[in-house]
């Protein structure tokens, strides 16, 4: 249990690095087009690489997202409650959590199946299989998916669930928003 | 079932996922899910990738992360200490003295960073402890650092505007020049208000600070010229139509690196904690959009939106009603959840509605985006009152009397704007391209 555990916490951070290094490769392709611009050249298909990094970060960044508190959530009434209360509320919000992304996993594995299969390719200069860039978005929503059910069987096993201090998640907020 | 009984159905169970602690995000999709699944004989699997990719995978959707980033970079730069010592000796002679600080500084912070908590954040951080130590009235120093931390959702760039751009359809570039004079107007506003408190008030206003030469006052100021020219680049190369609000935002994101290059506050760990808190945040913001998309498509399906439009548009409301009734539906939305699932619901339900009113989209962003300002600043949820509530110890009720005046400062420019639309829809027009 404890191994894997730790091999999740390798996995959620894995997402977290890729989803940053992501973020930084947007800013990165922009200015290269801007650039290149000036010298009369371009750099093929910038703005729809750039777009499909926005959902590679996304996506990859869910489950980290999800451990740190940084999905917004109104704790108004969850603040309230007492402790065993508290517990089976996190538990009705995992469970309902876990299913529905679950479901949106599905949906994008399928997307990915689809797009492979029918060798869909983006428009514009570069054609790229759209497999390649829905895939991260799959590959996240699936990790995120196993990063809910984590936190459930442990919210089910008798622990709060690490994000579930009100104080910490308004701490979260206030950094980012 | 009527349209309207699906509607109220779906608001309940909205709100019942939402007041149960789910995320917002998760929420949005789950009520989709159900008004797909339940009133719509869509294949819900095919319906739910598409409109999950198409609204994240978007070149729209570009300029956000990256100026969120610009937003965390500077935030760890020394722009706080910068902005104090820079702007303090201009402001000595004014009613109400340092009290500016606050609300210049936030409209300068305002122009680098999209988000009212940052700006509220970084401003307070430095200027809270220096006016307390100074003898100035408590109020008013927690009241100015909320009321013009929000500004950091009108003046470009602004996070609360690209999500509503990208949500309505509406450019961004024209979103940002939009919200320039409106975010000046709300500044004028502030600081006159400011100015008559202190001049009711004389005994609660400390004695000036000893004078300084223009020289001295120059030098302090002279590091606030890199930030001044950063903004000039950022919003100055979208008006001109020299740069998309991406590749603006890109240049930012350069630009805010070299400048805390220079000042040396750039290190691999600030580096590094900038890149994964903006990750974090865009990341949170890109979850809420697609469950909204999701939300958006199953409103499209069900018909609710259009039919709340045609239902609004048989009582003949005036304009000026619909929009007073819209303003009250915001604040009470904004008690209870952030700015950015109140503009993406907005768009997912209300946009018909505002467009068979004969609305412009562009008047109406800006609107909603004041709207958004004002819930910032009321209890119980209110990010910048959670922000002062960590810097000042306060407590939050106490913290939300003090931005009391403030909150109807905001009302009125929403009143002002609706008025005098061109405020916002004038500098848009001038535009090279749009």
């Amino acid at each position: 249990m404890k191994t894997l555990h730790r091999a999740l916490s390798a996995l959620y951070g894995l997402c977290a690095v890729l989803a940053a290094v992501c973020l930084a490769a947007i800013a990165a392709i922009i200015l290269a087009g801007a650039v290149a611009r000036q010298f009369g050249l371009v750099v093929p298909s910038a703005n729809a690489i750039a777009g499909y990094l926005v959902a590679a970060s996304t996506f990859l960044a869910l489950a980290p997202t999800l451990r740190s508190g940084g999905h917004i959530r109104v704790a108004l009434f969850a603040s309230r409650l007492g402790r065993r209360t508290r517990r089976w509320l996190e538990v009705w919000c995992l469970g309902l959590g876990t299913v529905l992304v679950g479901y949106l996993a599905y949906a994008s594995v399928e997307q990915v199946m689809n797009s492979y299969r029918f060798h869909s390719t983006s428009p514009g200069l570069l054609p790229i299989p759209m497999w390649i860039p829905q895939l991260p978005m799959a590959f996240g929503l699936a990790v995120m998916t196993v990063a809910l059910l984590e936190l459930l069987m442990g919210t089910l096993a008798g622990r709060m669930p690490d994000y579930a201090d009100p104080a910490m998640a308004v701490a979260d907020e206030e950094a980012g928003l | 079932m009527s349209i309207l009984q699906i509607g109220a159905v779906l608001l309940i169970v909205l709100f019942m996922l939402l007041g149960s602690g789910i995320w917002v995000a998760i929420s949005l999709l789950g009520v989709g899910f159900i008004a797909l699944k339940v009133f719509t004989g869509t294949p819900v699997d095919m319906v739910l990738g598409t409109s999950v990719w198409g609204s994240i995978s978007s070149w729209s959707l570009a300029p956000l992360p990256l100026f969120v980033w610009m937003g965390e970079i500077l935030f760890h730069s020394r722009l706080s200490e910068d902005m104090f010592a820079g702007l303090a000796p201009w402001l000595g002679r004014l009613p109400g003295r340092l009290l500016h600080v606050n609300v210049l500084g936030s409209g300068i912070f305002a122009a680098v960073s999209g988000s009212s908590a940052a700006t509220c954040a970084t401003i307070g951080r430095m200027s809270y402890p220096e006016l307390k130590k100074r003898g100035y009235f408590e109020r008013m120093i927690i009241g100015t650092l909320a009321g013009s931390g929000t500004l950091g959702l009108l003046i470009p760039p602004s996070i609360m505007l690209i999500v509503y751009g990208v949500s309505a359809e509406v450019s961004i570039a024209r979103l940002f020049i939009a919200g320039v004079l409106p975010g000046a107007l709300l500044v004028v506003l502030f600081m006159s208000y400011v100015m008559l408190w202190s001049l009711l008030n004389r005994d609660k206003t400390p004695p000036p600070e000893p004078s300084m030469t223009l020289t001295e006052k120059l030098r302090g100021s002279g590091r606030l010229i890199p930030v001044i020219l950063l903004i000039a680049a950022v919003i100055g190369s979208i008006y001109a139509g020299l740069a998309t609000p991406t590749e603006a935002a890109a240049v930012g994101v350069a630009g805010s690196l070299l400048l805390s290059a220079l000042t040396g506050t750039l290190t691999w760990a600030t580096f590094r904690d900038g890149l994964r808190a903006a990750t974090r945040t865009s990341c949170m913001i890109g979850f809420i959009l697609a469950g909204a998309s999701v939300l958006t498509v199953a409103m499209g399906y069900t018909g609710l939106p259009s039919g709340l439009a045609q239902w609004i548009a048989s009582m003949h409301l005036p304009v000026y009603a619909l929009l007073a009734a819209l303003m009250v539906l915001f604040l009470i939305l904004g008690c209870f959840l952030d700015g950015i699932s109140v503009v993406v619901l907005t768009t997912s339900v209300v946009l018909p509605m505002v467009q068979a009113a004969h609305i412009d989209l562009l008047w109406f962003g800006i609107f909603l985006v004041i709207a958004v300002e004002m819930a910032q600043v009321t209890p119980p949820v209110g990010f910048n009152l959670f922000v002062l509530q960590g810097l000042t110890g306060r407590d939050i009720l106490a913290i939300a009397a003090a931005s009391v005046p403030f909150f109807l400062i905001l009302l009125g420019a929403a009143a002002i704007i609706t008025a005098f639309p061109e405020i916002a829809v004038w500098l848009p027009t001038t535009m090279s391209h749009g």
